[in-house]
């Protein structure tokens, strides 16, 4: 069961479209296992029909119709179908874009800690896709965020002061939270990260030192 | 049948359509002021914090208040 949803900011922005490509596959990825948001999702949009029919009524040019028909008729094909991880572990949006949870092409950045950068789009100013794996049992020390952080669990889970973390929760950081993540134990933890900012502002190689001190 | 079901549908459709006006109508204009920003001019919460000069997490605030209240019009759990 999800116990950890993600916050009305992130759907709100997500129903009007102003999220970035990597915010857009973390939310598309939590809403194919969470009804709970698909539903807030739902009502944000509702929020913009209601907006739209209170707002005053305004001039449009005579080729408005016109222009915007030409433009759906101009749209790229999308796949209609969604791709399915053969491993039956990545939502859909998210298997998409990496194929099969058995391939994945995992780099070590340290001894339990591998990671992959994926290949969505981003501004320069906008955060980049992660996926995370951390061994299982692993521990992360304090650390504090810089920017935002959300992190979609996808295999194991994982304790912070906020509470235990498994398959489809969101965990989000705002600016300047410090927290400390155990994993469990049975599995390794793979979570999909976006963060708007660098991770640590310390050595990163003192950090990972750190992450299975446990061991 | 389905005809009385759609009809029911669309009432409680309508129904919610207008406790969602009433609850935009009288909401706070530092919250409206927002959603209109994010839904009518496509800005990034990042956007309208900095046009605005307010902190990134006031603005979020103000979205999570904003729905919370709304969704208590559209009779959700919130």
């Amino acid at each position: 069961m999800i116990r950890h949803h993600l916050p009305d900011d992130w759907l709100m922005s997500y129903a009007v479209g102003v999220e970035t490509p990597a915010e857009s596959l973390l939310v598309a990825s939590h809403l194919s296992v969470c009804a709970e948001c698909r539903r807030r999702v739902e009502e944000a949009e509702a929020v913009g029909g209601a907006l739209v029919a209170d707002a005053p009524e305004t001039a449009v040019s005579p080729d408005l119709l016109a222009a915007t028909l030409a433009r759906l008729d101009a749209s790229p094909d999308l796949p209609r179908e969604p791709v399915h991880d053969p491993a039956g572990v990545l939502p859909a949006p998210l298997a998409r874009v990496v194929g099969s949870f058995d391939d994945l092409p995992w780099r070590r950045v340290f001894f339990g800690l591998d990671q992959i950068l994926l290949d969505v789009p981003h501004r320069a100013s906008g955060p980049p896709a992660r996926l995370f794996r951390i061994a299982a049992g692993g521990f992360i020390p304090a650390h504090a965020h810089r920017g935002t952080e959300a992190s979609l669990v996808l295999t194991g889970g994982f304790t912070d002061p906020d509470g235990h973390f498994t398959r489809g929760d969101v965990c989000v950081r705002e600016d300047g939270t410090v927290h400390a993540q155990e994993m469990d134990d049975d599995e390794p933890c793979v979570v999909l990260v976006v963060a708007d900012q660098p991770f640590v502002g310390r050595s990163p190689l003192a950090w990972m030192a750190q992450v299975l001190r446990g061991f | 049948d389905d005809t009385v079901a759609h009809a029911e549908d669309v009432a409680v459709q309508r129904q919610r359509a207008e406790g969602l006006r009433q609850a935009l109508d009288t909401q706070p204009e530092e919250q409206s002021a927002i959603l209109v920003q994010a839904y009518f001019h496509h800005k990034t919460l990042s956007e309208i914090a900095a046009d605005a000069g307010l902190a990134l997490g006031t603005v979020k605030s103000r979205v999570r208040l904003a729905f919370a209240r709304l969704r208590t019009a559209l009779g959700s759990p919130s």
